[in-house]
C-alpha cells in the first residue's frame, strides 16, 4: 500500500514537471506589477516579460522572478502579430540585446494589433504563450 | 515731540486714566469677539476648476478637456502654477496665483477664460469653478451608520443627504458638506439587451424613447368667466409606476412598455467612493467651512444642529460628530499657547518683585502688559485678524520688552525722585517725572525702531511662511509700539501717583546688592584685560558658529495634531469593491493598535468632491487615545504592519493639516516631491521606477513610492468607419448610444416630498457582463429588418491605458513622493539628489524639479538671509544717524552675534535643527540683543553728557551698574515668559514657536551675560574719542 502510494506521488510529481508546454496564461493581473520600464507586464512561472511599443517598434525586455533584469539569452521567444477581423498573422523578427529583444513591426493603417509570444524559458524549460494588444497609434 | 506727548500725559493724568480704563474695558468685549484659529489664513490663492466628462478615459480627457483650458488659462496674470490631473471621467485643474492676489479678482479672470474654452470642449461638457475653499477648511468629519444594520445603507445617504447636510449647511459659516458612503438611491430602468432584439428595439429609440419620460409642458392660459387660468400639462414621473407603465416602442402595433424591456428598480448610483467608521460601513460627512469663519463656533453649532435632529432619526441611526475635529486641534493649541502665556506674565511679576523689591513699582511696570494686550486686540479686530498660535505666541514672544519700556522708565523715574527727594532744594515731582521720562525716552524709541526694522523680512516673505510669521510680526510690533505709547503716557501718569510716598527709605535689595557687587568685581578684573576678553568673545561665537553644521534643516517643525491620516495607494485599476475590502482590513488592523480611539475611512471620490481620488485611494484618519506609547511609535507600528500585511499597496503616513499643507506646497501630500517631466508616459513610468530604486534605503526616507499612473485595465470599442457607414451610421452616433446601454444617463427625476432622485437608464447587468455580449447589442434595425449589431460596425477588444495623467505648468510629470523620518530634510534631498545623479540618466526633454517642503525651506532661508541682511544695513543707518559714530554703531552692533552663541547652543541642544521658526527666532534676537546694547551705552553717555562723569573706568562701571537691574530683568522677563514654550516641545499649537523660544531664550542669556561684560569692555577700549566727540556734538547742538 505504502510503495502504491509513494509510486502515485512520484508519477504525479514527474507529470506536473513534463507540462514543458502550458498555454499562456497572466499569473498576476498586471496591476499588481510594477513594469519597470513602465509597459505591460506579464507573470511566468519563474520570470517576467514587459512589452514596450512606441510607433513600430517593439521592445521586450525579460526579467527574473523579483523583477531583476535577467539574460536575454536565457529566453527563446517567437513572436507574430495578428491583425483584428482578419486574424491574418505575420511573424516578427527579433534580435536579442542583453537584457532584452527588439523588433519592429509596421501595422500599416490597422489601429491594433495582437502580438502573440511564445516564449520559452530555458531555466524552467517551460513555453508559455503571451498575448499583448499593441496599438501603435496611440 | 515725545516730550510734548509726556508733558500732555502728565498734564491730562486723569485723562490719560480714563482713556487707559476705557481701553481695557473696549479690549476686554473685543478680545471675545474675535475668531479663533490653529494658524493664520495660510491658504494659497488657488481656483479649482473640475470637468466632469462622462466617463471618458484619462488619455481622451487630457487631451480633449484639460489641454484646451490649460492653454485658455496659460498667461493669466498672477498664475504662478498650473496643476492638472486627468482621471477617469474628470478633469480636474488646479490654477495657484501668487500670495497675496485677491481671490475674488482671480476667480472672475478664470470664469472669463473658461466662458473662451467652453467653445473649445466637447459638447455638454461644462467646466465648473470650486468653491473658495481655504487649507484648514476642512473642520469637521461626521459619521452616520446604522448600529444593527437596521436601516439600509442607501437609506443611510439619503438621510445624510436630504435631512442632515440642509441643516448643516444653513450654520452660518459652513461652505460645503461632502457626503461619502451609503449609496445614492436612484430609480433605475436597467434595459434587457435580449428583450430589445426579442421587441426588435435599438438603443437608438430607447434613447429617443426615455429623453421625454418625464416632462411637464405650459398649455398658455385659459378664459373662463372673466378669469384666466394657467394651463399645465402634466407628464412628470412621479412613482416607479409611473416609469413602468411608459411607453418605449411599438411592437407589431402592440405597445411596448418600459416594464416590458427593463427592470425598475430602486438602486443605489454607481458609486466612486465608499466610507467607512470603525471597520463598519458608514456615510462619512465632511464639512468644510467658509474662508476666514470661526472654526470652533461653528462646530459647537454643528453639534447643536445634530442633538436638534437626532429625536427625529430611525433610533438605530447613529451620528457620531467626533470623528474629527479641527477644533480639538485648535483648543488644545490656543488653550496651552495661554496657559503659557498666563504663566509667562505670573513668571514676570515674580521677577519684578524680586528685582524691585517694591510692590508699587511692580505693579505700575505690569500695567503695560495687559494694556498693550488689549490695544493688539483691538488693532486684531479692525483689520480681522484672527487669534491663532502665530499671534499669541507675537505676545508671548513681546512680553518682555513690553514690561522693558516701563521698567526703563519706572526705574529712572523712581531714582529721580529718590535723588529728589534727598535734594536740599526738591523740584516739583511732576517736574521730576516728566524730566526722569524725557531723558530716556530716546534710547526707548530708538529701540523700538530698531525691533520694527529688524522684522522687515518677516513681512517680506511671501510663501507659506510668510502667511506663518507675519501675524506674529504684528502682533509683536502692535503690542510693542502699545507698549512704547503707554511708557510715555501712562507710566508717568502712574509713577505721578503712586512712586511718591517713602522714597527715602527705599534701598536695593540683597539680591540685587549682592549682584551689584558680582558686576563690580567682574569689571574690576575685566576692564583692564579688554584683549582676553574679546578674543574669548570672537573664539565662543567661532565655536558656536561651528555648532551649525552639525545641525540639520527643515522647513518648519512637524505639528503635533493629535490625529493621523494614512493614505493607502492600492495598484491602479483595482475596482471600488477589492479596494474597499482593503481598507476596512486596513482600519482593522489599526483599531487593534490600542492607542487608537478610532477610525475613519474614505476610499475614492465623493460625489461634488474637488480631490480627484482615484477607487484605488483610501484615506484613513486615525485619533488616538491619550496614553500609551509615543505618536511616531504607534505610526512605525502601524506603518509596518500595513506594509507586511498589503506589500502591493503604497502607504503614506501623515496627519491631516500637515498633508493638505505638503499638498498646496508641491500638489503631492508629502514632504518630499522628485518630479519628473516630460513628454511620454512610458518613459516617465521609467524614469520614475529607475529613480524609485536609485534613492531607496536611503536611512530617513520613509514611504517612498512612485505616483500610481499606472496601467489599467480597458475594454476599446473601436468603431470601423467604413463598416458602420454601410449602415448609415456615424461614428459619433454609435459612441452616443453605447454611451447610453452602457455607461447610463439620467433621463429624468423623481420628486418625493422635498427629495429629488433621478432616473436613470442603463443596460442590465446581464447585457454588459462580458465583451461577447457587449459584441451582440443591437445599435440599429435596418428597414430589411436586420438587427446592425455592434461587432459588424466596430472592434471590440482587451487593452490598458494609464489610469490618471498629471500635469504640470502645461508639461506632463510623474511624482515620486516620500517622507522623512529621524532625519532632517535638507541632508536627505542632498543626499538623493546625488544619487539620482550619478545613478538616473534621463534622455532629452525630460528633467527632474525637487519640490515639496524642502523647496520652501530653500526659498525661505535665502530670502530670510537677503532681508535680514538689509535690514542689518538699516539698523547700522538708524544708529550712525543717532550716534553720529560708526564706531558706537559697530560696538552695539557686536552684541549680535553675542546673542546668536546662546541661540546656537540651545538650539542644538534641544531641537538640532534649523527651520524658518528658529530663523525667525535669530531675527528676533537682532532686535533684543542690540535693545540692551542701546540702553548700556545711551546711559554712558547720558552720564557723561548730564552728569558730568569724563570717560573713565569708573564712570563705565558706574553706568553698568545702574543698568544692571534693567538688563537683567529685561533678560529674565523675557527669558521665564517664553520659557514655557522651551518645554513644549512636540505639543499642540507650540510646534512652530518652540524653536522661536528656543532661540530667543539661548540667545537672551548668552547676550546679557556676555553683555553685561563684552559691551563695557568694549566701549572702554574703543570708545572714548567716539563718545567725547558724540557729547561735545550734542551739546553744541543743543546750544544751537
Amino acid at each position: 500500500m505504502k510503495n502504491i502510494i509513494l509510486l502515485t506521488l512520484v508519477v504525479s510529481a514527474l507529470s506536473v514537471n513534463n507540462l514543458s508546454a502550458h498555454q499562456g496564461h497572466d499569473h498576476d493581473a498586471p496591476t499588481t506589477l510594477k513594469s519597470p520600464k513602465g509597459g505591460v507586464i506579464k507573470a511566468l512561472d519563474e520570470s517576467r516579460v514587459e512589452v514596450v511599443s512606441k510607433k513600430n517598434d517593439i521592445r521586450i525586455y525579460v526579467y527574473d522572478k523579483d523583477l531583476k533584469p535577467a539574460k536575454a539569452s536565457r529566453f527563446k521567444i517567437i513572436a507574430k502579430a495578428e491583425l483584428p477581423r482578419t486574424k491574418k498573422s505575420e511573424k516578427i523578427n527579433l534580435v536579442e540585446k542583453d537584457f532584452s529583444f527588439e523588433g519592429s513591426y509596421d501595422a500599416k493603417r490597422v489601429h491594433r494589433y495582437t502580438l502573440l509570444l511564445v516564449v520559452t524559458d530555458s531555466k524552467t524549460d517551460l513555453t508559455v504563450d503571451l498575448t499583448f494588444t499593441i496599438e501603435p497609434r496611440k | 515731540m515725545l516730550n510734548l506727548i509726556i508733558r500732555s500725559a502728565l498734564n491730562h493724568r486723569l485723562f490719560v486714566v480714563a482713556v487707559a480704563a476705557l481701553l481695557v474695558v473696549y479690549g476686554s468685549i473685543t478680545i471675545s469677539n474675535l475668531p479663533i484659529d490653529v494658524f493664520p489664513d495660510i491658504t494659497k490663492p488657488t481656483v479649482t476648476i473640475m470637468t466632469e466628462s462622462h466617463g471618458m478615459a484619462p488619455e481622451e480627457v487630457e487631451t480633449r478637456v484639460t489641454f484646451p483650458i490649460e492653454s485658455f488659462l496659460n498667461g493669466l496674470p498672477g498664475v504662478e502654477r498650473i496643476r492638472s490631473q486627468s482621471g477617469i471621467g474628470l478633469s480636474v485643474i488646479y490654477v495657484e496665483f501668487k500670495w497675496g492676489t485677491e481671490i475674488y479678482r482671480n476667480r472672475q479672470i478664470v470664469q472669463e477664460k473658461l466662458n473662451l474654452a467652453k467653445e473649445r470642449l466637447p459638447k455638454d461638457i461644462t467646466p465648473i469653478m470650486g468653491p473658495v475653499g481655504s487649507l484648514m477648511g476642512q473642520i469637521q468629519q461626521i459619521a452616520v451608520y446604522s448600529e444593527n444594520n437596521t436601516t439600509d445603507p442607501m437609506e443611510v445617504r439619503s438621510i445624510a443627504e436630504w435631512v442632515l447636510r440642509p441643516r448643516l449647511m444653513t450654520i452660518p459659516g459652513v461652505a460645503q458638506v461632502i457626503s461619502i458612503g451609503g449609496g445614492l438611491k436612484q430609480y433605475q430602468i436597467l434595459v434587457s439587451a435580449e428583450k430589445l432584439n426579442q421587441y426588435q428595439l435599438s438603443i437608438e429609440q430607447i434613447d429617443k424613447e426615455l429623453a421625454q419620460i418625464s416632462q411637464n409642458t405650459t398649455g398658455g392660459f385659459l378664459e373662463k368667466n372673466g378669469q384666466e387660468f394657467l394651463v399645465r400639462n402634466i407628464g412628470i414621473v412621479q412613482t416607479m409606476d409611473d416609469i413602468k407603465n411608459t411607453l418605449i416602442g411599438l411592437h407589431f402595433g402592440k405597445p411596448i412598455l418600459v416594464e416590458d424591456i427593463a427592470e425598475v428598480i430602486e438602486a443605489p448610483r454607481l458609486k466612486r467612493g465608499d466610507g467607512s467608521f470603525n471597520g463598519k460601513p458608514s456615510v462619512v460627512m465632511t464639512v468644510q467651512k467658509q474662508p476666514g469663519a470661526d472654526t470652533v463656533s461653528i462646530t459647537r453649532a454643528i453639534e447643536s444642529a445634530i442633538e436638534e435632529i437626532r429625536p427625529s432619526l430611525p433610533s438605530d441611526l447613529v451620528v457620531n460628530p467626533d470623528v474629527f475635529k479641527q477644533s480639538n486641534f485648535i483648543e488644545a493649541s490656543i488653550n496651552g499657547i495661554l496657559g503659557k502665556l498666563k504663566l509667562g506674565t505670573i513668571l514676570v511679576f515674580l521677577v519684578l518683585f524680586i528685582f524691585l523689591a517694591n510692590l508699587r513699582m511692580s505693579i505700575i511696570t505690569l500695567t503695560a502688559i495687559p494694556i498693550s494686550f488689549l490695544v493688539t486686540a483691538i488693532v486684531f479686530y479692525i483689520f480681522g485678524l484672527s487669534v491663532n498660535t502665530m499671534t499669541l505666541g507675537g505676545l508671548a514672544i513681546a512680553i518682555g520688552e513690553l514690561v522693558d519700556d516701563s521698567i526703563v522708565d519706572v526705574e529712572n523715574v523712581y531714582r529721580r525722585l529718590r535723588e529728589n527727594a534727598k535734594s536740599v532744594h526738591p523740584k516739583a515731582i511732576l517736574k521730576v517725572i516728566y524730566d526722569a521720562s524725557s531723558e530716556i525716552r530716546n534710547s526707548i524709541v530708538l529701540a523700538t525702531v530698531i525691533i520694527a526694522l529688524v522684522f522687515l523680512p518677516l513681512f517680506n516673505l511671501d510663501g507659506l511662511e510668510g502667511r506663518l510669521f507675519a501675524p506674529l510680526g504684528i502682533a509683536y510690533l502692535t503690542a510693542l509700539l502699545a507698549s512704547l505709547i503707554v511708557s510715555l503716557t501712562l507710566t508717568p501718569v502712574l509713577c505721578s501717583y503712586f512712586l511718591r510716598a517713602k522714597l527715602e527709605q527705599h534701598k536695593d535689595t540683597k539680591f540685587v546688592v549682592w549682584i551689584k557687587n558680582i558686576d563690580r568685581k567682574i569689571l574690576d578684573w575685566a576692564l583692564p584685560r579688554s584683549k582676553f576678553i574679546l578674543s574669548s568673545a570672537v573664539a565662543l561665537f567661532l565655536f558656536s558658529s561651528s555648532l551649525l553644521f552639525f545641525m540639520g534643516r527643515d522647513f518648519l517643525p512637524k505639528f503635533n495634531e493629535g490625529t493621523a491620516m494614512i493614505a493607502l495607494i492600492a495598484p491602479p485599476g483595482i475596482s471600488l469593491q477589492e479596494s474597499n475590502l482593503i481598507g476596512l482590513q486596513a482600519e482593522k488592523i489599526m483599531l487593534e493598535v490600542p492607542e487608537i480611539k478610532s477610525a475613519s475611512r474614505r476610499t475614492g471620490r465623493a460625489e461634488l468632491d474637488e480631490h480627484a481620488a482615484g477607487v484605488h485611494v483610501s484615506e484613513i484618519d486615525l485619533d488616538f487615545h491619550h496614553k500609551g506609547r509615543s505618536r511616531e511609535e504607534v505610526l512605525g507600528e502601524i506603518r509596518s504592519k500595513l506594509k507586511e500585511k498589503f506589500p502591493n499597496v503604497g502607504v503614506n503616513v501623515g496627519q491631516p493639516i500637515s498633508h493638505l499643507i505638503d499638498h498646496m506646497l508641491s500638489g503631492v501630500n508629502a514632504a518630499l516631491a522628485i518630479k519628473i517631466f516630460g513628454p511620454d508616459l512610458i518613459t516617465l513610468r521609467e524614469k520614475a521606477i529607475e529613480l524609485e530604486s536609485a534613492i531607496a534605503g536611503t536611512k530617513g526616507l520613509v514611504d517612498l513610492r512612485v505616483e500610481e499612473q499606472g496601467l489599467i485595465p480597458q475594454v476599446k470599442i473601436h468603431v470601423i468607419r467604413e463598416d458602420a457607414a454601410k449602415y448609415g451610421l456615424s461614428p459619433g452616433e454609435i459612441t452616443k448610444l453605447l454611451e447610453a446601454a452602457f455607461n447610463g444617463e439620467a433621463v429624468a427625476q423623481v420628486l418625493e416630498e422635498t427629495r429629488l432622485y433621478d432616473v436613470f437608464f442603463q443596460f442590465d447587468k446581464d447585457s454588459r457582463e462580458n465583451i461577447e455580449k457587449m459584441q451582440k447589442t443591437v445599435l440599429k434595425i435596418m428597414p430589411t429588418g436586420q438587427k446592425v449589431t455592434l461587432d459588424l460596425v466596430a472592434d471590440v477588444y482587451e487593452t490598458s491605458g494609464p489610469n490618471e495623467i498629471n500635469r504640470e505648468n502645461s508639461q506632463r510629470r510623474i511624482v515620486i513622493s516620500g517622507n522623512v523620518s529621524g532625519r532632517d530634510l535638507g541632508s536627505l534631498v542632498e543626499e538623493i539628489q546625488a544619487k539620482v545623479k550619478e545613478k538616473v540618466k534621463l534622455p532629452e526633454g525630460y528633467y527632474v524639479v525637487y519640490g515639496g517642503q524642502f523647496e520652501s525651506q530653500q526659498a525661505a532661508t535665502k530670502k530670510i538671509l537677503l532681508f535680514g541682511l538689509i535690514s542689518l544695513l538699516g539698523i547700522a543707518l538708524v544708529l550712525i544717524s543717532h550716534f553720529h559714530s560708526k564706531v558706537i554703531t559697530a560696538q552695539i552692533m557686536v552684541t549680535i552675534p553675542l546673542a546668536f552663541i546662546g541661540g546656537i547652543v540651545l538650539l542644538f541642544l534641544t531641537d538640532r535643527s534649523i527651520t524658518v521658526a528658529s530663523l525667525v527666532g535669530f531675527i528676533t534676537l537682532c532686535g533684543v540683543a542690540s535693545r540692551n546694547s542701546i540702553m548700556m551705552i545711551s546711559h554712558y553717555l547720558h552720564l557723561m553728557k548730564h552728569e558730568g562723569e569724563n570717560f573713565s573706568k569708573e564712570m563705565i562701571i558706574r553706568g553698568s551698574q545702574e543698568r544692571l537691574v534693567p538688563v537683567m530683568m529685561t533678560a529674565f522677563v523675557t527669558s521665564l515668559a517664553l520659557l514655557p514654550l522651551v518645554f513644549a516641545k512636540g505639543q499642540p499649537g507650540s510646534e512652530v514657536l518652540h524653536p522661536v523660544a528656543v532661540v530667543i531664550v539661548g540667545g537672551l542669556l548668552s547676550s546679557t551675560i556676555l553683555d553685561i561684560i563684552v559691551t563695557p569692555v568694549l566701549f572702554y577700549r574703543y570708545g572714548k574719542k567716539s563718545a567725547e566727540k558724540y557729547v561735545h556734538y550734542e551739546k553744541n547742538h543743543e546750544q544751537v
